[in-house]
């Protein structure tokens, strides 16, 4: 059955797209800004900490679930499922042996991969929507769309490692890496650079579907505020992931029972069932992986920030790895499910 | 009448002035900028001042930090809880909840040391504690002091020179390397003490590395092997797909060694660190291809 392309270009309905892709993050800064929450940055983030437990843990779990959990993960990622889950336990049996030396180490790579995954799903999704919208780049629109979108994170990065300083992460020191000032004004330069070059070639790509698409924009706007200009903002670590996971679960959740409705293992009786099982059981997942798993080693004598440090990094190391190799644009399935609407995809799949 | 009204008064005041008498032994906290000598108040504060003579000799405080500097206010120092090393057993035993233990002649005055505890329970001192940097009479009658710094005090104005973020965390961590305890002055001065330093990026180096780094680094090296051996044997049974990820496990663990390796050398050139940096972001983008099928 085709599609109707207007209802294609929404996930569910367009105020709901908006706040998914970028735009509650954005209401969210424009409000912290509006009434000077600056100064309760910690209640913000006390705040999102209890959120984490309903958005941030499950979408991990959500991750290890969708891949590890069903016979076609197994089928296709082999490897993934099983060899990747082995050398990140590696990782952390290695960083818990040696605090001093190899934990610092194993925080600092998931501190740099942490925001270039956050960045990689920012422009998947833009890439998503230009797809709904019929927006078409050529090959240079979206290679200097990637390039401010990487940029902006890279530039607010480079900028903190300009210092060899470092910082302490759950206890674990870490070394910064003190590169060359200019290389910070050169990032932003291109940064800027890149992200007018890209608004030319959207402009252009406007034009062929005389139409101004601005939901394509939201993903690399939310990006640009909550990179570069909330950067040190004490909320940016606390909502940032909250949001990047609250964009994810809805997907991870619409492919999952897509996939079992065209099993035929779904009906619409016995969706919301599934989903409350689907929902409950990535929430005790998380629970597990965050909360239960850490307290495990310190029973076993590992100091409390240590064993956190290295089990928190470790796990989202595991979650970039895998996530890179499930989400794939490149994939017609994937492709096929994230660009379509969820009541439809849910009717006809 | 009138004299001893006068007389009583006088030696009141005086006790109000009177510094607390320090006991014999001295304990000193190596620090990341150099060490602090703390003398303890016996007659203030006898239990607190005992459990922290056990908890010196007992080593609990090496490799614990300052978490908390509050300029003006206090530095104070984290529970054992945040100790980079894990508690031996026989430190373990030794940590006990100690009761509030005052005097109203004892004020919480600059670089007196007092107990820090839960907010809700007065009674719940273990083993963090604050140096204080200031006045703060809000805290009199609440919390023990028991002691006070007795030299290093330009070690505590490098350690506050460290940036702190929002919450008044330090940016790096200001880590006690080791402690020691001496029965007296005499022996203190027998020791050697370091001098004050500006607190220094933390590097951790090869020359840190324990016996167990070797099993870590051969760890490392034998999945590289075996990731080889494997795709070597299997090679015509296996995808394209399957052996080209066997060769980018063996990539990701090269690269981590790598910057566990060149992260230090970088350090000492701009550019390098920068490369260092990009090279990250390259694996990263590679390691997306990982069971890639195109």
């Amino acid at each position: 059955m085709r599609l109707p392309p207007a209802l294609d270009r929404f996930f569910v309905n367009p105020w709901l797209d908006f706040l998914l892709i970028g735009g509650g993050s954005l209401v969210t800064y424009a409000a912290l800004a509006l009434f000077r929450w600056d100064g309760q940055a910690f209640q913000v983030a006390a705040a999102a900490g209890y959120l984490s437990w309903i958005v941030n843990w499950p979408h991990f779990s959500a991750t290890i679930q969708r891949v590890a959990q069903s016979k076609a993960g197994h089928r296709e990622f082999p490897l993934t499922v099983k060899a990747i889950p082995f050398l990140v336990g590696l990782g952390v049996v290695a960083a818990l042996s040696s605090p001093e030396f190899v934990a610092p180490y194993f925080v600092k790579l998931y501190l740099l991969w942490s925001p270039y995954h956050f960045s990689g799903q920012t422009l998947g999704v833009t890439l998503i929507y230009a797809r709904r919208n019929d927006v078409t780049f050529t090959p240079t629109g979206r290679r200097l769309l990637s390039l401010f979108i990487f940029g902006t994170f890279a530039a607010s990065l480079l900028e903190f490692e300009a210092s060899p300083l470092g910082s302490v992460y759950y206890q674990i020191p870490y070394p910064g890496l003190g590169v060359a000032p200019w290389l910070v004004t050169a990032a932003y330069w291109v940064t800027w650079l890149a992200g007018a070059g890209f608004l030319f070639h959207f402009a252009r790509a406007c034009q062929k579907i005389k139409r101004v698409p601005f939901m394509v924009l939201v993903p690399a706007v939310s990006q640009l505020v909550w990179f570069i200009v909330a950067r040190g903002n004490q909320a940016f670590y606390a909502l940032v992931p909250f949001f990047h996971s609250l964009q994810y679960l809805p997907i991870v959740w619409a492919m999952g029972m897509a996939e079992k409705k065209a099993a035929g293992e779904l009906t619409p009786h016995t969706l919301r069932k599934e989903t409350v099982y689907w929902y409950v059981g990535n929430v005790a997942g998380g629970v597990m992986l965050f909360h239960m798993l850490p307290q495990i080693f310190v029973f076993a004598g590992v100091s409390t920030g240590v064993t956190t440090g290295v089990l928190l990094a470790g796990i989202q190391l595991h979650h970039f790895f895998v996530d890179g190799v499930v989400w794939k644009l490149r994939s017609t399935r994937v492709n096929a499910a994230l660009t379509k609407n969820l009541p439809l995809l849910l009717r006809t799949a | 009448m009138k004299t001893t009204i006068f007389a009583g008064a006088f030696f009141f005041a005086l006790t109000l002035r009177a510094a607390p008498v320090w006991g014999p032994d001295r304990a000193v906290l190596h620090t990341v900028a150099g060490d602090i000598v703390l003398a303890f108040y016996p007659a203030v504060a006898p239990q607190t001042v005992n459990q922290m003579r056990t908890l010196f000799q007992k080593g609990v405080f090496e490799s614990t930090h300052f978490f908390r500097n509050e300029p003006g206010f206090v530095l104070q120092l984290a529970q054992h809880g945040d100790r980079l090393l894990p508690l031996l057993p026989e430190q373990a035993r030794v940590i006990a909840r100690l009761p509030l233990e005052t005097q109203p002649a004892v004020k919480h005055t600059a670089w007196r040391l007092s107990m820090a505890r839960a907010n809700d329970d007065l009674n719940s001192g273990e083993t963090s504690f604050s140096i204080l940097l200031g006045e703060a009479p809000h805290l009199d009658g609440g919390y023990t002091i028991f002691g006070e710094v007795v030299a290093g005090f330009e070690v505590v104005h490098q350690l506050l020179k460290v940036p702190t973020d929002a919450l008044n965390r330090p940016r790096t961590r200001l880590t006690v390397q080791s402690t020691s305890w001496f029965p007296d002055e005499a022996a203190l001065k027998k020791a050697t003490l370091a001098p004050a330093t500006p607190v220094q990026a933390y590097v951790p180096t090869l020359q840190q590395a324990e016996t167990r780094l070797r099993l870590i680094l051969g760890a490392g090296l034998a999945v590289m092997v075996l990731t080889s051996l494997f795709a070597f044997f299997w090679r015509k049974r296996l995808p394209v797909t399957q052996l080209a990820a066997l060769h980018l496990v063996q990539v990701l663990t090269a690269a981590f060694y790598l910057l566990l390796l060149w992260l230090p050398v970088a350090q000492t050139s701009g550019i390098m660190a920068g490369v260092l940096f990009f090279l990250l972001l390259g694996l990263f983008r590679l390691m997306n291809r990982f069971e890639a099928a195109t």
